[in-house]
């Protein structure tokens, strides 16, 4: 995967973000997700959804570690990452 | 009080906006619910053929305040293996299977876990108590 595809991908899940999100123009890429409640326990299943997509990477949610998907930066590194 | 005198409580509480389960019920966000109930419960969500999204919410509220009470940070809501028992009219009983399972008895969980439910316009509001092992 090139950068390009990567930012791409990244810019993606950026956008349904902030279509959930309309008070908001940016996501910063060490954000924390969770923390700041762009993504919540309702929204996150659709959301490992939307990852799982967009990587083609498929995730278990019984075994996922929330810290692998809490930032942009963190998405890129574990699932996105060349 | 109940429990042994090395045991402590534990609450659980979460509060569901009602639209928005009225979104997860849409037909094209079914694969959504379907991972967030599992098909007994759509089962008992189900009113005259049709899903009811406060019903919905109840069921979502009820899984995220039994989720609170094993206070993990890290992991998602185990929402497959933590099932409710219940519907319109009877008491909702919590049954835990699988991580849920696991997730508790890490949490030191050592009694039943008793939830309750209510919905109020706009809003479905859950506790969940249990007893932990101090």
């Amino acid at each position: 995967m090139t950068q390009q595809q990567t930012t791409a991908r990244i810019d993606q899940i950026k956008e349904w973000i902030l279509a959930k999100h309309k008070n908001r123009t940016d996501v910063g890429v060490d954000e924390d997700l969770v923390d700041s409640r762009l993504v919540d326990s309702l929204s996150f299943v659709e959301f490992v959804f939307l990852i799982q997509e967009v990587s083609g990477v498929e995730i278990d949610m019984d075994t996922l570690n929330i810290s692998d998907i809490r930032t942009l930066a963190a998405i890129e590194k574990h699932f996105l990452a060349t | 009080m109940s429990g042994s005198s090395s045991s402590v409580p534990r609450v659980g509480v979460d509060i569901v906006l009602i639209s928005r389960a009225e979104d997860l019920v849409r037909p094209e966000r079914r694969q959504v619910l379907s991972h967030m109930l599992r098909p007994e419960e759509i089962a008992a969500c189900t009113r005259q053929g049709r899903l009811d999204p406060s019903a919905v919410a109840g069921f979502l509220a009820i899984k995220e305040a039994v989720f609170k009470l094993f206070h993990q940070r890290n992991r998602p809501v185990p929402w497959q293996s933590l099932q409710v028992d219940g519907g319109a009219g009877r008491w909702p009983v919590v049954r835990l299977d699988g991580m849920s399972a696991e997730l508790a008895q890490a949490a030191g969980v050592e009694s039943e876990i008793s939830v309750s439910v209510t919905h109020d316009g706009a809003y479905a509001v859950a506790v969940a108590a249990t007893m932990i092992r101090s």
